[in-house]
């Protein structure tokens, strides 16, 4: 069958639509945002936070809520607060808090599910939160909705609050000292950054959300310059590889989240490539 | 800032009509219907050996097979009028849909479904919990991408049949074919593709 047919035939499926759909907004949304982590140093903090979602969604699991994300929600951003806006003042410091709080969340969520949960296929659960699985193809409209609406949100704040974000990101002393409320804007983004890494869940999986985090703001440095021609490229760039790499997986049969972060890698490499070609070897 | 107000109202309205296009689409392609019957698959346990250990654990209790002479063979060569064709998708999509009819079976009811995975067959339940051995279930286990996460989906031949005889190797890949059923046992959601022919 022709790769045109069968795609014909694969949008017929309301899922596929769905994983598009979803897959181009989480792409979308961690970029914006992936840019200011990797200027900030904070390019890690993405799988830091996954794990603690991963945590949490056992414990959600284990009491048995059936609405999980609310609590995934809360919880994840607890400890990107904990991690964004007091990292830096503390004993533990921010790398060193991450990967505490990323191995420990891992370690105490696989924990609890194997000695609470009542799944009768525990590993499968735990490969498919770990690797995204086909997760992203199995939503329900109303988690569609969940997602588009947060999306929105998170791109309604970056948009309005874009040049206090770029002030905090680059300087923040400097940002305090215009009067920036820098520790607000702080607290903005740990949470923004929170709700992408549980979207972003759904897509790759727990162990490859730093992917969509780092790899477009990283691609996007090897070309350009700026902040807002980082940013939009990055975009650009996310976009386009969770589109392929979905579009990939489902004609291939691979799994989602690595064939996305597969693209990633190669567009990584071909930005690196321009990036020589126009002289801008960084 | 009334700029951005207008662009986010705009992105926001793109993404709304997106996300609607597919409902529709969802409702209008597969009618619901309320009749209901048996069975409880759910996922295979990974790692596992062999599809009898895959099964036992998949499946819950079914209706007894018939031990007599098989009147007719159970293979089929051409079957047509296929609703639902999983063996044209691939293995990604093929894991998705699986997995659709495991949340909302009553959409596929009375549709036909063709599928092809591996053989597997064990031993039903009772109420109790304990094993039947009495009770013999069929399933096609079929691999998602990522080969961790295996659907077992339990067919009942047309016609009866003698187990092993008039059945494939355990684990052999088989090509399924029948109506789709779904519905309830002791309050526990469940289906099973029924009037099945089966080629190897």
């Amino acid at each position: 069958m022709q790769i045109l047919e069968k795609l014909a035939l694969y949008w017929t499926y309301p899922f596929v639509r769905y994983a598009l759909a979803v897959g181009v907004l989480i792409a979308l949304c961690s970029s914006l945002l992936g840019v200011t982590l990797v200027l900030k140093r904070f390019s890690f903090i993405g799988d830091g936070l996954s794990h603690v979602a991963f945590g949490a969604m056992a414990i959600a699991g284990i009491l048995q809520v059936k609405n999980e994300m609310p609590l995934v929600m809360a919880i994840t951003i607890l400890s990107a607060v904990l991690l964004l806006r007091t990292g830096q003042h503390t004993k533990i410091k921010g790398d060193a808090a991450v990967a505490m709080i990323s191995v420990g969340a891992l370690a105490v969520g696989y924990l609890l599910m194997n000695l609470f949960s009542s799944s009768s296929n525990l590993s499968g659960d735990v490969c498919s939160t770990l690797f995204g699985s086909t997760s992203i193809l199995t939503l329900s409209a109303a988690e569609v909705w969940l997602c588009v609406g947060m999306s929105v949100l998170v791109v309604a704040i970056f948009v309005l609050f874009y040049n206090k974000i770029f002030a905090v990101t680059f300087d923040e002393d400097f940002a305090k000292a215009a009067g920036t409320n820098a520790g607000g804007y702080n607290l903005l983004i740990a949470i923004v950054v929170a709700v992408i890494i549980v979207l972003a869940m759904n897509l790759v999986g727990s162990l490859l959300i730093s992917a969509l985090v780092i790899f477009p703001a990283l691609s996007a440095m090897r070309m350009f310059k700026s902040f807002r021609s980082v940013t939009i490229c990055s975009a650009v760039l996310s976009v386009f590889c969770a589109l392929m790499g979905i579009l990939i997986s489902i004609l291939a049969g691979t799994p989602v989240g690595s064939t996305i972060v597969a693209v990633q890698i190669g567009a990584f490499g071909l930005s690196c490539l321009t990036g020589m070609v126009l002289g801008g070897i960084r | 800032m009334m700029k951005r107000l207008l662009l986010i109202l705009l992105a926001a309205g793109i993404l709304g009509s997106t996300a609607a296009c597919g409902k529709l689409r969802r409702e209008t392609a597969i009618p619901e219907t309320t009749e209901t019957y048996i069975t409880e698959p759910t996922a295979a346990e990974p790692g596992e050996g062999t599809a009898e250990r895959v099964s036992t654990e998949a499946f819950a209790p079914s209706e007894e097979i018939s031990k007599t002479e098989a009147p007719e063979p159970a293979v089929v060569t051409d079957p047509s009028g296929v609703d639902v064709d999983l063996t044209v998708l691939s293995s990604t999509m093929v894991y998705a849909e699986v997995l659709n009819m495991m949340t909302e079976p009553n959409a596929y009811d009375g549709k036909t479904v063709k599928m092809r995975g591996r053989f597997g067959a064990s031993y039903g339940y009772r109420p109790d919990g304990t094993i039947n051995e009495d009770v013999l279930i069929f399933a096609c286990i079929i691999a998602d991408a990522t080969a961790c996460c295996s659907q077992g989906i339990e067919f009942v031949l047309s016609g009866a049949y003698n187990f092993p005889e008039d059945y494939p190797e355990l684990d052999s890949e088989i090509t399924v074919t029948g109506t789709f059923k779904s519905g309830e046992q002791n309050g526990i959601p469940y289906f099973r593709v029924i009037n099945a022919q089966m080629t190897v």
